[in-house]
């Protein structure tokens, strides 16, 4: 490298190619992830608003009303949906770090029966809420515990026990 | 080694170590940084998913050598070194994925819902998001690999090589991530189906996705930046660019703009993803003939002292750097089994001649004359095996 092209030990030449990227590396990894929190949420919910929990079909949909003066930070107020879009998403509304949010996922046991699934997570603890229908009765699953517990270490015990699920005849 | 061994072409020499260079810094910092988020994400679900994420690794490292040895196919006229495009993976597989785009990712779609509402930014964020981080984070990769390397890069057929590179990378190590994301939707329950519908939509879809964008995307990068055996077209250069990102727009939003337009709501958004493979297959074609036509001229203008010196006819010259179709024209020539073989040889070392001058920048390396010694040896069993 010649010595006139030197810039802290840098070949001057290549400034021109790497600095733009390092520009946009900054960018993308923290400018714009600031600018998105430094703008408030500003959407409160207004009186007869109804949100979306999901459509499951064109001839029905799950909605619940939230309350007044919450802001929604996710979700589709119904009568203003988008025209093309899927309206599946999970609404969550907002008031004072008071967070509420609900989210349905359909799940199927070993046995073939669906279900409906849904996972929250609060600040001590996270769990799952299944239901499922076995022949004319309702079956509610609750799981609860420390976030870690549930997440990581039981994952697994808690998917096994929720697909093992099932009707059996007595004596089988 | 015995006469009847072939030499097979070295590919040219790159060098990924260049502490003085500060395209080496910005370029393995980030790449180093993404590895480290990657494998964090996968040892935690390898913890209670490890059979699914064994299956799906070895499901993608089948998917990633069959797209590996078909993007090394159509580099045929001047291959690039590999390690060059071991390089453009990296970046375009860590780099580009974690430590840039899902930050900006997350970010640009949280402004569009706080600032144009929830309804607005359902239809149209996806479209206005990932098409613009993701073609910009894979082609800073291209600017990163001319400055280490700029010699190789001559052609926006070479930007559209090492743009197809940075997108395989992009395109598998996202597909990791999707598929991670599909153990966890259903929370275990039956994580093996869910990653299996992810995997195989995924791999369907990924031949036109990421691959074919950035192809586009820096080919257009090289046109606007001019290069040496390219001049500089800015017009041409900026509408490929736009291009790149507007077929992967199309994609993430399932052609929704074009179905808005046509007021066919949500009946036509089943269509949406054929519809974006057919388009993203028209538009990579056509690119794929603009930037090889002028990758072919300038391959033949370098073989011209070969000809002249008599190592190789012009026939032979043309149809090394001509289509698949003139090799095969040149192949059939003549009669007989061992003709057709003789002369196949002699495309395949005539080829290693064009590898080898490429590599020694034209120079009469040990390699080229041996490469040249070869295809004279090929050429005699050529005319031998000649019979009128």
């Amino acid at each position: 490298m010649p010595v006139e092209n030197r810039v802290w030990g840098l070949d001057r030449r290549s400034l021109p190619w790497a600095l733009p990227v390092l520009g946009l590396i900054i960018v993308m990894a923290w400018v714009l992830p600031a600018i998105a929190r430094a703008i408030p949420w500003d959407d409160p919910v207004e009186p007869g608003d109804v949100l979306f929990i999901s459509q499951p079909a064109d001839a029905f949909r799950i909605v619940f009303t939230p309350a007044v003066g919450w802001n929604i930070e996710q979700g589709v107020v119904v009568g203003e949906e988008p025209p093309t879009a899927a309206r599946g998403i999970d609404p969550r509304v907002v008031d004072e770090g008071v967070a509420f949010s609900a989210l349905t996922k359909p799940f199927v046991t070993a046995a073939g029966d669906k279900g409906l699934l849904v996972r929250y997570v609060s600040p001590t603890n996270d769990g799952v809420l299944a239901a499922l229908v076995l022949d004319g009765n309702g079956v509610q699953v609750t799981v609860t515990g420390p976030a870690e517990q549930v997440d990581v270490e039981h994952a697994e015990d808690v998917a096994a026990m929720l697909v093992s699920i099932r009707e059996e005849e007595v004596g089988s | 080694m015995t006469d009847t061994t072939v030499a097979k072409a070295p590919t040219a020499r790159f060098r990924p170590v260049q502490p003085r260079n500060a395209a080496f810094w910005v370029l393995w910092v980030p790449v180093l940084i993404g590895v480290y988020i990657a494998i964090g994400r996968v040892s935690t679900d390898a913890r209670y998913y490890g059979t699914v994420l064994i299956v799906t690794t070895v499901y993608f490292a089948f998917y990633a050598a069959l797209l590996w040895w078909f993007t090394q196919r159509i580099d045929r006229y001047s291959q690039l070194p590999w390690r060059m495009v071991v390089t453009a993976f990296l970046w375009g597989g860590f780099a580009a994925t974690f430590t840039m785009a899902i930050h900006a990712n997350d970010a640009l779609l949280e402004i569009w819902t706080k600032t144009m509402g929830q309804p607005w930014a359902m239809q149209w964020s996806a479209a206005l998001t990932a098409p613009i981080t993701e073609e910009l984070a894979k082609g800073a990769g291209l600017l990163l690999l001319i400055a280490l390397a700029g010699r190789y890069v001559r052609t926006a057929f070479d930007g559209f090589v090492l743009g197809a590179f940075l997108g395989l990378g992009f395109q598998i190590i996202e597909d990791v991530v999707y598929i991670s994301g599909a153990f966890g939707a259903n929370f275990g329950a039956e994580p093996l189906s869910a990653a299996l519908t992810t995997l195989a939509l995924r791999s369907v879809t990924g031949v036109t996705g990421h691959i074919l964008y950035s192809a586009v995307f820096c080919a257009g990068l090289v046109y606007l930046l001019g290069r040496s055996k390219e001049p500089r077209r800015v017009g041409r250069g900026i509408t490929l660019m736009l291009l790149g990102m507007l077929l992967h727009s199309l994609w993430d939003s399932g052609n929704a703009a074009i179905f808005w337009a046509l007021g066919a709501g949500l009946t036509g958004v089943a269509l949406g993803p054929l519809i974006g493979m057919i388009e993203a297959a028209i538009v990579v074609w056509i690119v794929f003939k603009m930037t090889v036509a002028n990758e072919r001229r300038v391959t033949r203008e370098e073989l011209e002292p070969e000809v002249a010196s008599g190592v190789m006819s012009a026939e032979l010259a043309d149809a090394v750097t001509g289509t698949r179709r003139d090799r095969r024209r040149y192949r059939k020539d003549g009669k007989g089994v061992a003709h057709h073989r003789a002369r196949k040889n002699q495309l395949e070392a005539a080829f290693d001649v064009a590898a080898e001058r490429d590599r020694g920048d034209g120079q009469a390396t040990d390699r080229l004359v041996f490469a040249r010694a070869e295809l004279e040896r090929v050429t005699q069993r050529v005319a031998s095996t000649a019979k009128d």
